[in-house]
């Protein structure tokens, strides 16, 4: 099935007008599409620019150089009124009014479609509701946004750029001030309104397992690099989380999709086992500036023994043996030795 | 939904008696006192028992009831309108200096004509009158197109903010200047005008002043869809399609012809326009300004019924000016109104 691009740049720059003499290019050369349906994850490090490219795909600030097509039609040609009915935002800030209630905030997005008063009809308010239910706030109507969580307030807001009808939405670090399963439960609302409400929905965030796991399409962009797009998979076997996100002393672990920590590694212990403990014992033992191996060697050894009540058996060098009933009290152990 | 429209109606009508009710008493009351059915024999145009009453009423109580009327609902509007636009709780109508330039063109009139050319323009009656209120007039649409001038220049919101406090400070700033080097009696002249006052306005003034202030009304009304919109952000309102700059540049001139027009003639009437809002709102727990605008109007208007009705308290003999009853009216209200804000800001 052939899915319409509802948002196309070709070779645009992006970036500040600082007066009308120059100019400051944040990033060029930018080639990216957007389909229907799909859910795109613009990713980057914290000052990478990802709100001046979203400000600029949004039409809040002017684009510097190439062309930027929303639903086939350049952007700058829509007029303001209309472009409110192709392109909707959220953005990070919180939104803390006394005296409103989730269906007035709701009720704002029909803006575009409401008469010189802003009158809501009752078709409007059918909407409204069905689209305060979509996003998972249902009896929320009525709700003052001063007694809701941050998350739910982000959920409002997203069903007012439901109501705006919009083919494409926009999010500007929606999660930024969210905790993390706050976070999961938007990206995933967004991911499932992407499919069912057959939209385009572009997010920018720095929060990199999020949009490994949930994203169509991921955007990488970096200062001073190249913007580089794919599914999030390719991304990972062209090496793109690693070039565009490591640091000195992180490192980016194609093989598990998660940065881990380089410590410097000075002993050799030898583990032995199966299943979730083991991970973990050699996740603890990582962390502590252990290097584990299955290979035998001159070395203690651990041996995770599940069947005598989830106990791990320490074989020191020397011959000595400890039976250790956590793996704090393993550390311990390793340590004294 | 349905319980919510229950209680706004009942609001209107509270708002609508009381101001029906203020309206009677601020024209019975007073060093003389009207009976009730004299004052309905004036206002249908028949004669009352005793003729000193067809004079206090038509020459003095009515004109200052309709002042009291118009400047308590064009402050008010002017108050919501910059609560909205700069999304701050402690903004007011004066709060971009409008009402400080109304008073640097008063001061110029009074304290520095006296000074310079040795005229004292406060012993001169009403043309004197008249002079003052076409200088405050002049004064305060200067500093509103200088407003607007930058308005146009910036975008952002808090920094227009900024620049118009300070427009007003470097103007209260000229005045002190001037007031230091003025005499004894031009200075008091100005105390006085600074203190505000409904009473001084003759239906000459009014012929004026009604318009003005009905087209600026008229005017806010239309700018409801924008206000609503504005309640959630700059970004926000611009993406649901409003022309950022044109609104603005719209409420910053029809809260600036309502402040100019009331401060010309009436004095810098302080607090009214800031606690009005918060009061409606209290009231009426909504911020669709469908409902705010109408209710801040008929609220603004009783609010200064009743400061008025108070300066004018057998005792005070009109003596209080209406800056010290709104101001002791209106300060608890910006201070339970913060209280009010920090509790919030600590639940959530």
């Amino acid at each position: 099935m052939d899915k319409a691009i509802l948002l196309q740049s070709d070779d645009l720059a992006v970036g500040y007008h600082r007066n009308t003499a120059k100019e400051l290019v944040l990033h060029k050369n930018i080639n990216v599409q957007l389909h229907q349906g799909e859910f795109a994850c613009l990713l980057g490090p914290n000052g990478a620019g990802k709100s001046t490219l979203i400000k600029t795909l949004s039409g809040f600030i002017p684009k510097i150089k190439g062309t930027i097509k929303v639903d086939g039609r350049e952007l700058h040609s829509y007029k303001r009124n209309q472009l409110a009915k192709v392109v909707s935002v959220v953005l990070t800030e919180r939104l803390l009014v006394s005296n409103m209630t989730v269906f007035d905030l709701v009720a704002l997005g029909r803006t575009p479609y409401t008469d010189f008063f802003g009158t809501v009809s009752k078709k409007d308010k059918l909407k409204v509701l069905q689209a305060i239910d979509d996003v998972g706030l249902h009896g929320f109507a009525n709700r003052q946004l001063v007694c809701m969580s941050d998350g739910e307030r982000q959920k409002a807001m997203i069903a007012k750029a439901l109501v705006q009808d919009t083919s494409l939405i926009i999010l500007d670090e929606p999660t930024a001030f969210l905790d993390l399963p706050s976070k999961i439960e938007i990206v995933q609302l967004l991911k499932k309104l992407a499919r069912e409400k057959n939209k385009g929905i572009l997010l920018s965030t720095h929060d990199l397992d999020l949009a490994l796991q949930l994203a169509d399409k991921i955007w990488l962009l970096a200062q001073g690099r190249q913007l580089e797009d794919g599914i999030p998979e390719d991304l990972v076997l062209a090496d793109g989380f690693r070039r565009f996100f490591e640091k000195e002393g992180i490192l980016f672990d194609n093989e598990r999709g998660a940065f881990k920590v380089e410590q410097e590694q000075l002993k050799t212990i030898r583990v032995v086992g199966k299943g979730i403990e083991y991970k973990w014992l050699s996740h603890a033992l990582n962390r502590k500036g252990y290097q584990t191996t299955e290979a035998e060697g001159d070395y203690p050894h651990i041996e995770v023994d599940k069947t005598n009540n989830k106990a791990y058996i320490l074989h020191q060098t020397d011959g000595s043996m400890h039976a250790l009933r956590t793996i704090e009290d393993l550390l311990q152990q390793i340590t004294l030795d | 939904m349905e319980d919510y429209r229950y209680k706004w109606i009942l609001g209107f009508v509270l708002l609508l008696a009381a101001m029906l009710a203020l309206f009677m008493l601020n024209i019975g009351l007073g060093s003389v006192s009207i009976p009730l059915e004299d004052i309905f024999n004036v206002l249908s145009g028949e004669q009352a028992s005793r003729t000193a009453y067809n004079s206090i009423i038509l020459k003095s109580r009515l004109p200052q009831t309709i002042t009291a009327i118009l400047a308590g609902a064009g402050l008010a509007v002017g108050g919501l309108q910059m609560q909205t636009l700069f999304r701050n709780p402690l903004a007011g109508p004066s709060i971009l200096g409008i009402s400080s330039g109304a008073g640097l063109g008063v001061a110029l009139v009074l304290l520095f004509a006296g000074n310079i050319l040795g005229v004292s323009i406060s012993g001169y009656g009403l043309i004197g009158h008249m002079t003052v209120v076409g200088a405050a007039f002049v004064g305060a649409f200067f500093i509103l197109l200088l407003i607007v001038f930058f308005a146009r220049a910036l975008r952002d919101n808090t920094i227009l903010l900024i620049v118009g406090i300070m427009v007003g400070y470097a103007a209260s700033a000229i005045i002190g200047v001037m007031k230091f080097y003025s005499p004894k009696e031009d200075v008091h002249a100005y105390v006085i005008w600074g203190l505000g006052s409904f009473s001084n306005v003759t239906w000459e003034h009014l012929m004026i002043l009604i318009p003005v202030v009905v087209i600026g009304l008229i005017f806010s009304l239309l700018l409801i869809k924008p206000l609503n919109v504005l309640i959630l952000g700059e970004n926000y309102a611009e993406n649901l399609g409003i022309n950022i700059k044109k609104t603005r540049l719209a409420i910053l001139l029809c809260t600036g012809i309502l402040t100019a027009a009331i401060t010309a003639f009436c004095g810098p009437i302080a607090f009214l326009g800031l606690a009005v809002p918060h009061l409606t709102k209290g009231l009426f727990r909504t911020t669709n300004q469908k409902v705010l605008l109408p209710a801040v109007i008929f609220a603004g208007s009783v609010l200064a019924l009743f400061c008025n009705l108070i300066a004018r308290m057998p005792g005070f003999e009109g003596a209080l000016p209406i800056n010290v009853v709104t101001g002791l009216i209106g300060a608890p209200i910006v201070i339970s109104v913060i209280i009010k804000r920090r509790k919030l800001n600590m639940n959530g």
